[in-house]
């Protein structure tokens, strides 16, 4: 089922697609007294975002880091290869996923093992260990909670599998803030970039190019973008030898800042203009530079990488 | 922040960040100047697209009467970005030591 889905995402599909076409696979493949629980999600770290489908997985756990507390969420199907699907009853689950949240995914085996006295274990007895032990690392948490049944079942045989998967956000290595779209807030932006760089180590010499890029890509939001009050959110991540940074346009009309046509930087200067030059220097300056847009949401979310091994320049710039 | 005003040899000094933000102070200043400008870079820190604009407008308009803009101790940082904007073949620039 694993490969099907990898499969499936490899070849594009959406999230809807894959877990409807691999369920239909499945039922048409195993004998009719099988089936399988599955929990089948997709993390974006960029837009903070869990989606899932869940056959019959449940439930499903979640710590929100912001209130330190697990809240729980159903399936959104009967389990796979119960039977077929032509149409979805319920959408995929979005769970807004922030760092330090986890995502507990744990199987029924953990839930309805038993003490000697037949009392189940329960998803009561996993929330209060995640949220007393949420700072620890995953695999130690995890440990934590096979001692804990361990425990409970008096070290009894487990009456069926029991499978914890824990995905965490990381906590140490982002951080983020909105700036409104004004000018007078590049003053802003310029020290949430000293402050972050400062706070997560990132190699200053890098602090430049990023604080002009970030200038360009903001005042375009600013001159050119969808008016509104929405702040526009800039997330500042380290990474091996540098930085990624992610600017997240909300209520934003559809442009791609990697499609700006190429700017003739050999022209006289008679026939020079400043327009275009911007996004120029934003190719020439980073390592990658990614766009997306969302129609449903209308978000556009513009990532970019910077470090110091990548030369800078010429190379970095295959439009002109 | 940004501070830009006349040195004691008649140059025109000019530190701190270039960017969006303070593009219209240094145009606003620039308009004045005649000729045969410096432009003092040593304490420039920072220069954008915004920036760069300001540069344009100010050595086409000085060009139209035979005078221009001499970009003195740029640093490092500042000459790569006037490079990749081709600026170095509109200015003469000079490097900090």
């Amino acid at each position: 089922m694993q490969a099907m889905l990898r499969v499936a995402f490899r070849l594009g599909a959406s999230l809807d697609t894959a877990f409807v076409n691999v369920n239909n696979q499945l039922e048409e493949t195993l004998p009719d007294d099988r089936f399988i629980t599955a929990f089948v999600g997709l993390v974006d770290r960029r837009a903070h975002r869990v989606r899932y489908h869940s056959g019959g997985q449940a439930p499903i756990l979640f710590y929100e880091a912001a209130s330190k507390r697990c809240v729980s969420h159903g399936p959104t199907s009967f389990p796979l290869a119960a039977m077929q699907i032509e149409t979805l009853r319920r959408a995929a689950t979005k769970i807004s996923m922030m760092p330090g949240d986890i995502l507990v995914l744990v199987s029924d085996g953990v839930f309805e093992c038993c003490s000697p006295g037949g009392e189940e274990f329960g998803a009561e007895r996993v929330r209060v260990l995640v949220e007393a032990h949420h700072a620890k690392p995953m695999a130690e948490l995890a440990g934590l909670l096979f001692e804990a049944v361990g425990r409970f079942t008096a070290a009894g045989a487990p009456e069926d599998d029991m499978t914890v998967v824990f995905v965490k956000r990381d906590p140490w290595m982002s951080v983020a803030s909105e700036f409104r779209r004004s000018f007078e807030a590049i003053d802003d932006l310029v020290a949430f970039t000293a402050e972050a760089f400062a706070a997560k180590r990132i190699p200053d010499e890098l602090r430049p190019s990023v604080d002009l890029v970030l200038e360009e890509l903001f005042t375009n939001v600013v001159k050119y973008g969808h008016p509104t009050d929405v702040p526009v959110r800039v997330e500042l991540t380290r990474i091996a030898g540098g930085v990624e940074v992610t600017v997240a346009v909300e209520d934003a009309d559809d442009f791609d800042v990697t499609r700006a046509g190429p700017v003739d930087v050999n022209a006289p200067i008679e026939s020079r203009t400043p327009g275009g030059l911007g996004l120029h220097l934003v190719r020439k300056l980073v390592d990658s530079i990614q766009y997306r847009y969302e129609k449903e949401t209308r978000q556009g979310l513009i990532t970019f990488r910077k470090t110091v091994a990548a030369p800078q320049g010429e190379d970095n710039d295959a439009s002109d | 922040m940004l501070a830009i005003d006349y040195g004691a040899d008649g140059s025109v000094i000019v530190s701190g960040r270039l960017d969006a933000a303070q593009s219209p102070k240094a145009q606003a200043f620039l308009d004045a100047v005649q000729g045969q400008v410096s432009l003092d870079c040593g304490g420039l820190e920072y220069i954008s697209s915004a920036g760069l604009g300001v540069l344009l407008k100010t050595q086409k308009r000085l060009m139209q009467s035979a005078g221009g803009l001499r970009l003195k101790r740029v640093n490092p940082h500042l000459q790569d970005i006037l490079r990749y904007a081709g600026f170095d073949q509109i200015f003469v620039i000079e490097p900090a030591e």
